[in-house]
C-alpha cells in the first residue's frame, strides 16, 4: 500500500517535471524571439547612428567647399574646415574633376579596405554651372541595402570680373 | 507520539517546487526581455529621430544655397553695369522682382555703409534657417559678391514662460 502511494507521487512529480520543462520551453522559445529582435532593432540603430554621422560629416566637407575631388571620399577624418568662402576651392574646380568616390567600412565602423568592408560610402557629384549638387549614401555590402542618403547643394561663388 | 516520530522526512523537492520555480523563472525571463526591447525600441526611436532631422536640416540648407544662387546671379549682373552708383538699385529692384516671384521672402537693408540680404528657410514647424548676406560695396576683380555673415538654425516657436500647473491646494 505503501509502495504504491509513493509510486503516485512520483508519478504526479514527473508528470509536474513534464508539464514545467514544456511550459519553460515554450516561454523561452518565446523571450530568445523577442531577444533576437531586440538585438536587430539595436544594431539597426547603431548602423544608422554611424550612417548619418559620416554622410554628414562629409556633407558638411562638401558645403563648406573643403573637400578635393581627388581626396573626397577617403580624406574625411584629415579635411579642415576653414568656413572662409573666400578660399573656397570648389569654385576653382573644373566640373569634370568631381568624379564619383567611394570608401569602406569594416564592421567595427573603420575605415578598411574593399576585401574586408561591410559598408560602403558612396558619393556622386552632379557639377552644374554654379551649383555643386551631390548624391551621398551609406549602403551595406552584402545585401546592398540603404542605410541612409543625403542630397547636398553647394552654391559657387561667382568672381568680380573687373 | 511515536507514530509523528516515524513519519518519512519531506523531500527536498515537493509537488509544485518545480512549478514555482518554473514561474519565478519564466517572470525573470520575460521582464528582461521586454526590458532589452524596450531599450532598444527606444534607441532606433532617437536614431530614427536624429536622422530625420538631419534630412530637414540638409533639405533646407540646399534651398538656402538654391536662392544664395539666384541672389549670386542678380548680384554678378547688376555688377555688370558701368555706372557704379546705379548698382545697389538695380539690385535693389532686381532682388524685389525676384522676391515676388519665387516667393522667397527675402528682407534687405540697402540704408547702411553695407547693404545686406536676410531669407528664412523652414526647417520644420518648429526651426528656420536664417541666412544673411553682406553685399560688397565695391568688388575688386576676383573677388566674391557678398560674404554669408549668418548661416544659422533658429526657434520659430515662441517660448512661453507661463506653464503652471494645477497642484493640489
Amino acid at each position: 500500500m505503501k509502495y504504491q502511494r509513493h509510486n503516485n507521487t512520483s508519478s504526479l512529480f514527473l508528470l509536474e517535471l513534464i508539464l514545467a520543462v514544456l511550459f519553460f520551453s515554450v516561454a523561452s522559445a518565446l523571450c530568445i524571439q523577442i531577444f533576437t529582435k531586440a538585438h536587430l532593432m539595436s544594431q539597426d540603430a547603431r548602423d544608422l547612428n554611424f550612417a548619418v554621422n559620416e554622410v554628414s560629416s562629409m556633407a558638411e566637407q562638401i558645403s563648406a567647399g573643403t573637400l578635393h575631388p581627388a581626396t573626397a571620399a577617403s580624406s574625411d577624418d584629415t579635411a579642415a574646415s576653414s568656413g572662409d568662402t573666400a578660399s573656397d576651392p570648389s569654385t576653382q574646380i573644373s566640373n569634370d574633376a568631381w568624379q564619383d568616390d567611394t570608401a569602406y567600412y569594416d564592421s567595427s565602423y573603420a575605415s578598411c579596405e574593399k576585401a574586408d568592408a561591410v559598408y560602403v560610402l558612396t558619393v556622386h557629384y552632379e557639377p552644374e554651372d554654379t551649383l555643386l549638387k551631390a548624391h551621398i549614401s551609406m549602403d551595406t555590402i552584402a545585401d546592398n541595402r540603404n542605410i541612409y542618403t543625403l542630397d547636398v547643394t553647394k552654391h559657387r561663388q561667382r568672381r568680380a570680373e573687373s | 507520539m511515536r507514530k509523528q516520530s516515524e513519519k518519512a522526512p519531506a523531500p527536498f523537492f515537493n509537488i509544485g517546487a518545480s512549478s514555482l520555480l518554473v514561474i519565478f523563472l519564466i517572470l525573470c525571463l520575460v521582464t528582461f526581455a521586454i526590458l532589452t526591447l524596450t531599450s532598444a525600441k527606444s534607441d532606433a526611436d532617437f536614431a530614427e529621430k536624429l536622422a530625420h532631422h538631419k534630412t530637414n536640416y540638409y533639405v533646407a540648407c540646399n534651398t538656402a544655397e538654391s536662392t544664395l544662387d539666384e541672389i549670386d546671379a542678380v548680384l554678378a549682373d547688376a555688377w555688370q553695369l558701368s555706372d557704379t552708383a546705379a548698382v545697389f538699385t538695380e539690385i535693389e529692384t532686381q532682388l524685389t522682382a525676384l522676391n515676388s516671384r519665387e516667393q522667397l521672402q527675402l528682407s534687405m537693408d540697402f540704408t547702411q555703409s553695407e547693404p545686406t540680404v536676410s531669407y528664412a528657410v523652414a526647417i520644420d514647424d518648429k526651426q528656420n534657417l536664417c541666412v544673411t548676406l553682406t553685399l560688397a560695396a565695391a568688388p575688386a576683380k576676383g573677388e566674391a559678391y557678398y560674404r554669408i555673415s549668418q548661416w544659422q538654425v533658429q526657434s520659430s516657436g515662441e517660448w512661453n514662460g507661463d506653464q503652471t500647473l494645477n497642484l493640489m491646494k
